[in-house]
């Protein structure tokens, strides 16, 4: 049985995809580090359409309207492109979706960060969705995680972040745009690998216990695949920088 | 002292260390630009769009075409309209346009201004008319600024050229008495876009604008007696002034800026300045051709 949809791409009933990959597959993961000169740190990351970059500025001085605080404090502000936004997006909706991006961004990544190191400051963390064929939240908080490494901030760990979404009963790993939107059930699921601490859990969609175990299952083991590939990208670039 | 902390501190003593002996701090001499990128088609999802990167500077815009009624005084055009906007981390400050310590709102508008300046000349309103008075196209584009590293309006004009180009506008055709109820706003008469599929079937290629003219800008800084073509952030900040200047292929000016600055530029300097410009130039449009050359496409 095959189930046509509107958009071109048809996803058949079987194992694969429409693109040809399994089910529990990423698409090409393609991470790079400093790639803003003038950041402290940076990072861009593309999964297939998917297009995210991210620069670290500061520590900078705390403004005085947040007043005093021991503790450092995480600053992350998401934008959208037009592209990435879509057509279906007015100005209004394309703001709110970047505030609510922000929001979750900054609860995904303050848990990681040692805020201690920076008292009365500010580290910003700015992301730009370049372009987005599904899954660039995750996309975002993986790239974040990684050029706050790449900015030197003292991190617990790093917090890679993936989608897993349930399109007629069966789970897939990194959905495209296409396949979120024929899900009936999602899940944004960003962590901690080495001590498997959440940092933030999204789920949509009424799931049973079997199949909500099933896709944290399967989100946490995408989680730590993009953590090797984060680990590799740092440890490549530590190895080719220039030493100082 | 290391060499970072000097140039932390005394960025013109630094810059003039390297001034002096006729190169710059990234190894270029005086008169040489940075290495260029034009990539276009670099956004799947728009269509028309372009990357463009001159050193560090990072580049991107896409636009996107719908169908509207032209406007009552101006029947015979379409529309046109960028959006010039800064990457949050475009800066070394960061920030963005909207923040505090982003590029100042000036910079911005000064870079859409000569923007619209460059391209008026190109006539591309009267392009994107269909029919008059009942269908044109309006093109909505969005330029990004990634990183502003140095010559931000030249690399601004020269993605927003390659997004023109490689704009694909969807072929259209006349709505009949008889498929007129299909979509409300349609009326007989009007025009609508094929989909992609009719497209196909009926063999209609995209359509694509006519570019008569390439005006391209290339910026110069003056640094007491020198000139420094195509400078980086760092080099604009420790300047005296900047010029940009835009040509087109014949080496007609299109315009000239100097942005105030502390030193004063004589003719001499302008003259120096399009020189410069004009050898810019010819580099920057072989590297367009080349990109939009049919083999290019991999």
């Amino acid at each position: 049985m095959l189930i046509l949809f509107k958009n071109k791409r048809v996803i058949p009933y079987s194992m694969s995809r429409a693109d040809g990959r399994g089910n529990e597959e990423f698409r090409a993961a393609f991470l790079k580090t400093k790639v803003l000169n003038q950041a402290k740190g940076s990072c861009y990351i593309e999964l297939d359409q998917t297009k995210v970059m991210v620069g670290v500025f500061g520590p900078r001085q705390e403004e005085r309207k947040f007043g005093f605080s021991e503790t450092g404090r995480l600053n992350c502000e998401v934008r959208l492109t037009s592209f990435a936004a879509g057509a279906g997006m007015n100005k209004q909706m394309q703001m709110a979706a970047e505030r609510n991006m922000s929001a979750a961004l900054e609860q995904a990544l303050t848990p990681s960060v040692l805020l201690d190191r920076f008292p009365k400051a500010v580290m910003d963390v700015y992301v730009m969705v370049l372009e987005s064929d599904g899954s660039h939240v995750g996309a975002a908080t993986t790239a974040a995680s990684t050029a706050l490494a790449d900015a030197s901030c003292e991190l617990f760990d790093m917090v890679p972040a993936c989608h897993v979404v349930r399109v007629n009963g069966s789970l897939l790993l990194d959905p495209t745009s296409s396949e979120e939107a024929l899900s009936d059930g999602s899940v944004l699921l960003a962590l901690q690998p080495s001590t498997n601490e959440v940092t933030q859990l999204n789920m949509t969609g009424s799931w049973s216990a079997a199949e909500r175990r099933a896709a944290l299952e399967l989100a946490m083991g995408g989680c730590a695949q993009l953590k090797e590939v984060m680990r590799s990208t740092l440890l490549e670039a530590a190895a080719t920088a220039p030493a100082s | 002292m290391d060499a970072d902390s000097y140039k932390k501190l005394y960025p013109e003593l630094f810059l003039d260390t390297f001034v002096k002996n006729g190169v710059r701090p990234d190894g270029r001499t005086l008169g040489k630009g940075r290495a260029v990128v034009v990539g276009p088609g670099a956004v799947n999802a728009s269509q028309g769009s372009a990357l463009v990167r001159l050193g560090h500077t990072s580049v991107l815009a896409g636009a996107r075409a719908t169908l509207m009624r032209p406007a009552e005084g101006t029947a015979d055009e379409g529309s046109l309209s960028i959006e010039v906007q800064f990457a949050p981390f475009a800066t070394p400050q960061g920030g963005g346009m909207t923040g505090p310590r982003g590029p100042t709102a000036e910079l911005v508008s000064a870079v859409s201004e000569r923007l619209q300046a460059s391209l008026r000349p190109l006539g591309i309103p009267k392009q994107l008319c269909i029919k008059p008075g009942s269908g044109a196209y309006a093109v909505e584009a969005d330029i990004y600024v990634l990183n502003a590293d140095g010559a931000v309006f030249d690399a601004v004009l020269l993605a927003a050229m390659v997004m023109l180009r490689d704009l694909a506008l969807p072929p259209t055709k006349e709505v009949t008495a008889k498929e007129g109820g299909g979509s409300q706003a349609a009326g007989p008469g009007s025009v609508r876009a094929l989909t992609e599929e009719e497209a196909a079937a009926a063999g209609i290629p995209p359509v694509r604008l006519q570019l008569p003219l390439q005006p391209l800008a290339v910026t110069c800084c003056m640094y007491k007696e020198h000139l420094l073509v195509d400078p980086t952030a760092e080099e604009e900040a420790v300047a005296g002034s900047t010029v940009s200047v835009v040509l087109d292929a014949s080496a007609a000016l299109h315009g000239v800026y100097k942005s105030g600055g502390s030193l004063a530029a004589t003719p001499m300097d302008f003259t120096r300045c399009v020189e410069s410009a004009k050898l810019r130039y010819k580099e920057l449009a072989a590297l367009v051709e080349q990109a939009f050359a049919p083999d290019a496409d991999d």
